[in-house]
């Protein structure tokens, strides 16, 4: 690859930050975990780069480098043999919010990060990158139909714990880890 | 009957996400129209939909660590060659036929301009006379041009789908001076304008943004193609109008 091609990268990926932060923001629950698997992310891209085929690949390819890594991080979690809490950006959001709309908003933070990290990302995929389900589907290397009843799913079981009201911090499950290596 | 039976979970969702086609909106219609608790149940999604987006779509402008810029930029500037004797040699051998064809080719082709975001403005502001004026009535016509603009860019390129963001192509306008070059117009429901000015690549890679009374700017050039984009917005809806249009030139 030439020089010029690499200094496109860069620029490219510098440009594709902010939303990448977002995204793992809202993934994880965690400010901190996500700026650190941001961080490992971008380690990562510079050394693979060369793999990436086309431009308008970047946002999904760093989205699934960024996935990867963070289900490294719950494996780690779990062969530690520790429950790790990633609640803290509920309360940041809350602080963020008018004070009426605090609890609701914890309510909802902590509903969110109830869910499975498949859920959560088809759920994000969706409402937050506002993706059609044909490019989620070619993003994730599934079915559309997958990608349709992970959505219905999620949200059903987001709606219930909204409504169902007994919420607390998520905690990383080893159940969940083999979810994800189906 | 129930409602599942009419309806699928699936669809419900795709309903809410306008994901349905002509005759599924319809059949969704009449499952809602027939059933009060089902409209109340998908009204509940949208606002947890809306709610998500509310949440965790802020953040766009917070500055980034120094560092991960530092280290990206680091990693992506051009390596120097001293040292390399064999290579500078070779080099060396090379540039006199490089100049040669470079000479040869500016017999027939013109250079793209380094100043694209002062022709791209002057576009816009329409102080610039285009050699076509192309309406975009529909998606035939998008395709036709789509057509023109990859011959002359030499590289495959679309007009990009702004239509998640609420965006419509509404016309073309081709340039031959200063550099033969498109802009690509877009309108949104508040009549809101936004463009987007195509050509060849300088050759030197860039990405900036700016305002300039209100209008926001985004240079974003790789060593293809250059793009200028502006419009009246605020820097984030920038930022995702930008990564929309630069990922869906490329075909």
């Amino acid at each position: 690859m030439t020089g010029g091609r690499r200094e496109w990268f860069g620029t490219a990926l510098i440009a594709q930050l902010p939303a990448l932060r977002r995204y793992a923001r809202a993934l994880v629950g965690n400010s901190a975990l996500a700026d650190d698997l941001v961080q490992d992310c971008i380690e990562r891209a510079l050394r693979q780069w060369e793999g990436l085929r086309e431009v308008k690949r970047l946002p999904g390819w760093l989205r699934s480098i960024l996935h990867n890594l963070y289900i490294d991080e719950l494996r780690r979690g779990r062969s530690r043999g520790r429950e790790q809490e990633v609640g803290e950006l509920a309360d940041d959001l809350a602080l963020s919010t008018p004070a009426h709309d605090g609890a609701a908003t914890l309510d909802f933070v902590r509903a969110m990060e109830s869910l499975s990290v498949e859920h959560r990302q088809v759920l994000l995929l969706v409402g937050l990158e506002n993706m059609h389900y044909r490019d989620i589907a070619t993003e994730l290397g599934i079915p559309i139909g997958t990608v349709m009843s992970r959505l219905a799913r999620g949200r059903e079981r987001l709606r219930s714990a909204l409504e169902g009201g007994k919420l607390r911090p998520r905690v990383v499950r080893s159940l969940e880890v083999r979810e994800l290596r189906q | 009957m129930s409602i599942k039976a009419e309806l699928r979970d699936e669809d419900v969702h795709a309903l809410i996400d306008d994901e349905l086609d002509e005759t599924g909106r319809t059949r969704a219609d009449a499952a809602i129209e027939a059933h009060p608790d089902l409209r109340e149940r998908i009204a509940a999604y949208r606002a947890d939909k809306a709610r998500l987006v509310s949440l965790y779509g802020g953040g766009l402008n917070e500055p980034l660590p120094r560092e991960w810029i530092d280290r990206i930029e680091r990693a992506s500037a051009r390596r120097p060659w001293h040292g390399q004797a064999l290579g500078i040699a070779a080099l060396a051998a090379s540039l006199v036929l490089v100049l040669t064809g470079v000479l040869a080719y500016r017999q027939f082709a013109r250079p793209a301009r380094d100043d694209v975001v002062a022709d791209a403005l002057a576009a816009r502001a329409d102080s610039l006379r285009p050699e076509a004026v192309i309406p975009v009535a529909s998606e035939r016509v998008a395709e036709a041009e789509a057509g023109v603009m990859t011959r002359t860019l030499a590289t495959r390129v679309k007009a990009p789908d702004l239509s998640r963001m609420g965006y419509r192509l509404v016309g073309i306008d081709i340039y031959s001076e200063p550099a033969r070059s498109f802009e690509l117009r877009y309108r949104d429901g508040e009549g809101r304008i936004f463009t987007l000015y195509l050509r060849k690549s300088s050759g030197t890679p860039r990405f900036d943004q700016f305002e300039d009374k209100g209008l926001r700017v985004c240079i974003w050039q790789d060593d293809v193609i250059g793009t200028v984009m502006a419009g009246k917005m605020s820097a984030a809806e920038m930022q995702r109008l930008a990564s929309l249009a630069y990922t869906g030139l490329t075909l």
